[in-house]
């Protein structure tokens, strides 16, 4: 059995403006010890997928349908209290950007010890010190038992983040999300950061999810791959179909966009139009209006269709 | 039944000493000082005379009567001799003697900062003659002598030689029928009844002046029983205390009187547009015209809730130089329109009025509605109400044309009006420190002389009614207006007799 | 940090004595007092006597160096009027009104802190909404208003409560005493509620607002109880400005409580200002606003220190 299921995830935002399907239908599910990439534009869907999974969603959003199977319990219909022992213990979230995810007026030492003072109940303050510290370290941050005294303003970016990585691994959890974690760093940080992730996911067995706009970040470290447009994964599969042999127009795209190192043309490609608000959905593909391969066929909804272990919904893949 | 007669015995024994009797007052205005020789206003001079006894007092009508003083002679006019009530203790035990009122005229005449010196001023030697006998020589002949008295009120020499100006100001050491216990700035002062009192103990054991200068904070005292008495009850509670069962209303007349004073000096006035190019105010019939032009009554029953006794001269009746024989005029601004256009102002002219707007009861609406009655006659009025601070400067230096003031003959005696406002102004002689309109006219200015230093009561108030007639009623120096009114409440589980010099006086509430 | 405290105990010197002067100079181009001072029947010549004796007779650089003077012998000079030194006089009040404040002050915070709390929450419950329409009323309604209406309940229907005047003192505050609660109890509860309006609403906002931060969600991702992220998490955030408030209408409430004063006749310094304005008695005005910005600058300095242990981000 999978370690997480999500099955047709729909999670909506009710405004004043009408109705906002920020995850509409998604489903996909990690294996312990995998790395699954959801990659998409801004506004995609993929953070509050993350959020969702977690039960992190605030008014006036909230998950309509779906399921999210976790370690056989259904994560949805489990209450605050119960969500609460799972969060930080079980299931650890990174966010995007570090400068905001510390709580500036709390040390590093206190922010890392909760997570394990509200989970092991019979620790002492002093082991769960140690604890912290032994885990600074391993994330390769220097002086670590220094930086347990200091407050966030004191570190740099990569600092903070690398804090932010051991807090959520402290725990030793089943699955980490990580949500755009290198996105609001240097990029010379940026590849520590990214295979320290991975080299700890793979100490701690921990399954990974890596949400990204990156698709070259993706391409890099995932075993997973799932592309996210409008809300809806467009096409789902393994990172060598995905990345090698995209059959998606909208992943064809975002591939093309990489720049190579042996490319000779002059201008980058840009796939044209921009994603449709959530708001102004058109009928039918929602990518029709910007995909060189759309006619009327696409003013339905194109099905699931499971091609050779990978899933897509176009209708112009056979 | 020996546990019940001693029971008995004991609740008896409770009920004849009785429970200390407190009296409890709210005032509207505190003291600003326990040293009776320095600030010369109602409040504070009503406060201390608890404590204090004078040679004389006035009675609640202002009249003369022996206090520490038990007789006095006048052999020759400038002569007083006064003879001493023997046995008066001060609180802390000293004797009472010739030694303590030579000390304390001396300290009002020397000490800069007193208040008092108008009423030493013509007092030239104070000299004591035995221990319970002193002489006083005035300057000149001076018939308001006595009056004058009531206002010094008698320091312990031994207690008070030598010592600074401010441990004065807080240890008040006098004769009164009460003692000093407490004094708690703008909050409260509180007396204790001085058993040693040479007229006898005072009723009430201890009393309590609260501070209670908020009108509304006043009124809720008397109404929820937390003081027995209260001054200056505002007009607007006046019904709700009467309509309350337990309480009393009393409204006494007072000394002070509010009226109009006009530029009769100038050629120019400043602040007169004046179709003739002249000042109006210099022509009797415009003066005149004012005076008819007022509707005083409607200003009485409209501003002043009824509570105002209206004018027709310097002095209430209680005050030495009244005249009964003055009425005031009935409103009439027909008959001003008339005197108006003879005096060659058909249509009127323009002026400011300046008044105060915190010192007198209403100040300001009343200037306010005396602008309205004169527009109806054609004089347009511009009410310029500014706080005492800046009025009084002003007008000290005549920058006004018109303007708004009241006078209190705190003596009981007219001289004090007649020589402050009526009498042309001379500052080397001392006459006329507050005739800023400069009114002047030599025949009055006599009278007022003659009369300051007649010693024949008889002669001397028809020559203050000659002077007022000819001020008043032919010249029009001023606009009488009306004269204040207290109003006082109190619990009807204590007798309380309002006084005309608006003062409290424990020791006759009963 | 001993540097820092130097530093700003001299630039209070100087703002003190900047004061002192536009003060002093103000009164001396308000008016005469002696007028006020004598009654109607002294003659010019005691006039001019008066003057001399209070020394108001002389030029201003002579009286403001004679003020001087007098400052550095640790006296403000005699008030005009009560003829005590002046600083006695202030000083003599000011623990009355200093109770008034501090006691509206803790009442307001200790009912608006955990009010606005809730109300920042849920905002769209019926509970929070009625929180902040009371809100709205404790910043709307006068002072007067409420203080009156008060009395009027209390004092003249029920009789439960005095209506005035300040109650037994011991240790220099009422408190303490039984007569003096029940003193308290309205005028503190009429101070108060401006106060409380006030700081319900901001700490509401700026709970709102912390509670919208990143570092929120990443704290209740980690599995920290909900309780623990409001009243730790996101308090600890939202304190720093409501700190700076705080030090500003703590300021506010001992310079301006004259209405509450005078309404419950209150023997504090609101009322002897305002009263020694209009008898222009420069020595009391000129103390009591030395007083006042010595307190005000005293605030502002604890205030700033309070925040460097609130606010690790701000260091000396």
């Amino acid at each position: 059995m999978a370690l997480l299921e999500v099955k047709n995830l729909k999670t909506h935002f009710f405004t004043r403006n009408g109705v906002v399907k920020s995850v509409d239908g998604s489903s996909f599910s990690i294996e312990k010890g995998e790395i699954l990439g959801i990659v998409g534009e801004s506004g995609a869907g993929k953070s509050i997928t993350g959020f969702s999974i977690l039960g992190l969603i605030d008014s006036p959003g909230r998950i309509v349908e779906g399921e999210i199977n976790f370690d056989g319990k259904d994560l949805i219909k489990l209450s605050e209290n119960e969500l609460q022992k799972i969060r930080g213990d079980e299931i650890s979230m990174i966010f995007q950007d570090p400068q905001t995810s510390l709580n500036p007026v709390i040390t590093i030492g206190e922010q890392m010890m909760e997570a394990i003072l509200y989970h092991k109940k019979g620790v002492s303050k002093k082991a769960a010190y140690e604890a912290c510290v032994e885990i600074l370290k391993t994330v390769g941050l220097p002086a670590a038992r220094k930086r347990m005294k200091s407050y966030p303003h004191q570190l740099s970016g990569g600092m903070k983040q690398r804090v932010v990585i051991a807090m959520a691994l402290l725990n030793n959890p089943k699955l980490l999300i990580a949500d755009e974690p290198t996105t609001a760093l240097d990029v010379t940080i940026q590849a520590q950061i990214l295979y320290l992730m991975k080299k700890l996911s793979q100490e701690f067995h921990s399954a990974l999810i890596l949400i990204t706009h990156d698709i070259a970040v993706v391409s890099q470290l995932c075993d997973k791959i799932a592309v996210m447009y409008a809300g809806r994964i467009v096409e789902y599969g393994s990172k060598e179909d995905i990345i090698f042999n995209p059959l998606h127009p909208y992943t064809k795209g975002l591939i093309e966009c990489l720049p190579k190192l042996n490319d000779e043309k002059k201008r980058l490609y840009q796939i044209p139009g921009i994603m449709p608000s959530l708001l102004g959905l058109p009928q039918g593909c929602y990518f029709k209006n910007r995909c060189e391969f759309s006619d009327d066929e696409c003013d339905t909804y194109p099905l699931q269709q499971e091609i050779n272990g990978r899933i897509v919904f176009c209708h112009k893949v056979k | 039944m020996k546990k019940l007669t001693v029971a008995v015995a004991a609740l008896a024994l409770v009920g004849t000493i009785g429970f200390a009797k407190t009296l409890k007052v709210g005032l509207a205005s505190g003291a600003y000082t326990m040293d009776p020789q320095a600030f010369n206003e109602t409040a504070t001079n009503s406060i201390l005379s608890n404590i204090f006894d004078t040679l004389v007092r006035f009675d609640e009508n202002i009249k003369v009567h022996p206090d520490l003083a038990e007789s006095w002679s006048n052999p020759e006019p400038k002569v007083w001799i006064i003879k001493l009530r023997k046995g008066v203790k001060f609180h802390n035990g000293n004797t009472f003697n010739a030694d303590d009122v030579v000390f304390t005229f001396d300290r009002i005449k020397n000490w800069k900062k007193s208040g008092f010196k108008g009423k030493v001023s013509m007092i030239d030697k104070v000299e004591k003659i035995d221990d319970y006998t002193v002489k006083f020589t005035t300057k000149k002949a001076f018939p308001v002598f006595l009056r004058k008295l009531t206002y010094v009120n008698m320091l312990d020499k031994e207690t008070v030689k030598g010592k600074s100006d401010e441990w004065i100001g807080l240890h008040p050491i006098g004769t009164g029928p009460y003692k000093f216990v407490l004094w708690r700035k703008g909050d409260q002062i509180k007396f204790k009844a001085n058993p040693n009192y040479w007229a006898g103990k005072a009723k009430f054991d201890d009393l309590i002046f609260r501070v209670l200068s908020n009108n509304a904070t006043r009124t809720a005292a008397i109404l929820s029983g937390e003081v027995d008495l209260i001054n200056r009850v505002p007009v607007v509670d006046v019904n709700r205390i009467k309509n309350n069962s337990k309480l009393n209303t009393f409204v006494k007349p007072g000394l002070r009187l509010i009226y109009l004073q006009m530029d009769q000096f100038r050629e120019k006035t400043p602040y007169v547009k004046s179709p003739t190019g002249k000042n109006p105010f210099l022509d009797v019939r415009v003066r005149r015209a004012l005076y008819y032009g007022i509707n005083e009554d409607a200003i009485i029953k409209y501003i002043m809730k009824g509570f105002a006794a209206p004018a027709a001269q310097f002095h209430p009746d209680v005050v030495v130089g009244y005249d009964p024989t003055i009425k005031r005029v009935k409103y009439d601004p027909a008959k001003a329109k008339k005197l108006l256009a003879e005096a060659g102002y058909p249509n009127g002219f323009s002026v400011v009025l300046d008044a105060p707007n915190n010192r007198y009861i209403n100040d300001a609406q009343i200037a306010q509605a005396v602008a309205s009655s004169l527009a109806k006659i054609g004089i347009k009025v511009k009410v310029n109400a500014t706080p005492k601070s800046s009025f009084f400067p002003k007008t000290a230096k005549q920058d006004t044309s018109f303007f708004l003031i009241g006078w209190a003959s705190s003596d009981g005696d007219g001289s004090s009006m007649l020589d402050g406002v009526v009498h042309s102004k001379d500052d080397v002689k001392g006459y006329g420190r507050y005739n800023n309109g400069k009114y002047s006219n030599a025949q009055v200015d006599k009278l007022i002389e003659e009369s300051d230093g007649n010693m024949n009561p008889t002669a001397r108030v028809k020559q203050m009614r000659e002077a007022q007639k000819i001020a008043i009623v032919d010249d029009q120096n001023i606009i009488p207006l009306h004269y204040q009114v207290d109003i006082y409440a109190s619990s009807k589980k204590i007798k309380f007799v309002p006084r005309t010099d608006s003062r409290i006086w424990a020791y006759d509430i009963k | 940090m001993l540097k820092y405290i130097l530093n700003r105990l001299f630039h209070s010197v100087i703002v003190m004595f900047v004061i002192s002067f536009i003060v002093f100079f103000i009164m001396f181009k308000a008016g005469d007092p002696v007028q006020l001072l004598l009654p109607p029947d002294a003659t010019q010549q005691d006039v001019i006597e008066m003057r001399h004796a209070l020394g108001i007779d002389q030029s201003f650089i002579k009286q403001y160096e004679a003020f001087l003077k007098n400052v550095a012998k640790g006296n403000l000079g005699n008030s005009f009027v009560y003829g005590q030194p002046a600083l006695d006089v202030v000083f003599e009040r000011l623990p009355a009104t200093l109770e008034l404040s501090v006691l509206a002050m803790i009442f307001s915070i200790i009912f608006g802190v955990p009010l606005g709390i809730i109300a920042s929450i849920k905002p769209k419950a019926w509970y929070s909404k009625a929180i902040m329409f009371l809100s709205l009323s404790g910043i709307s309604v006068p002072v007067f208003w409420t203080g009156m209406v008060l009395v009027l309940i209390f004092s003249v229907l029920l009789g439960w409560l005095p209506s005035s005047g300040r109650g037994e003192v011991y240790l220099f505050t009422s408190a303490f005493t039984w007569d003096g609660i029940k003193h308290l109890i309205m005028p503190v509860l009429t101070l108060s509620f401006f106060q409380l309006a006030l700081i319900l609403r901001l700490t509401r906002t700026g709970m709102m607002e912390v509670m919208m931060q990143d570092y929120i969600k990443l704290a209740t991702a980690k599995g920290v109880p909900r309780r623990v992220v409001v009243y730790y998490h996101a308090l600890k955030n939202s304190l720093i400005p409501l700190i700076t408030v705080i030090g500003i209408q703590f300021g506010q409430l001992v310079a301006f409580t004259i209405v509450t004063e005078t309404i419950f006749a209150w023997p504090g310094t609101g009322k002897l200002i305002i009263d020694s304005i209009q008898n222009l008695d420069r020595p009391i005005v000129v103390a009591y606003l030395l007083v006042i910005s010595f307190i005000f600058v005293a605030i502002n300095f604890i205030v700033d220190i309070l925040y460097t242990f609130v606010d690790p981000r701000v260091r000396v």
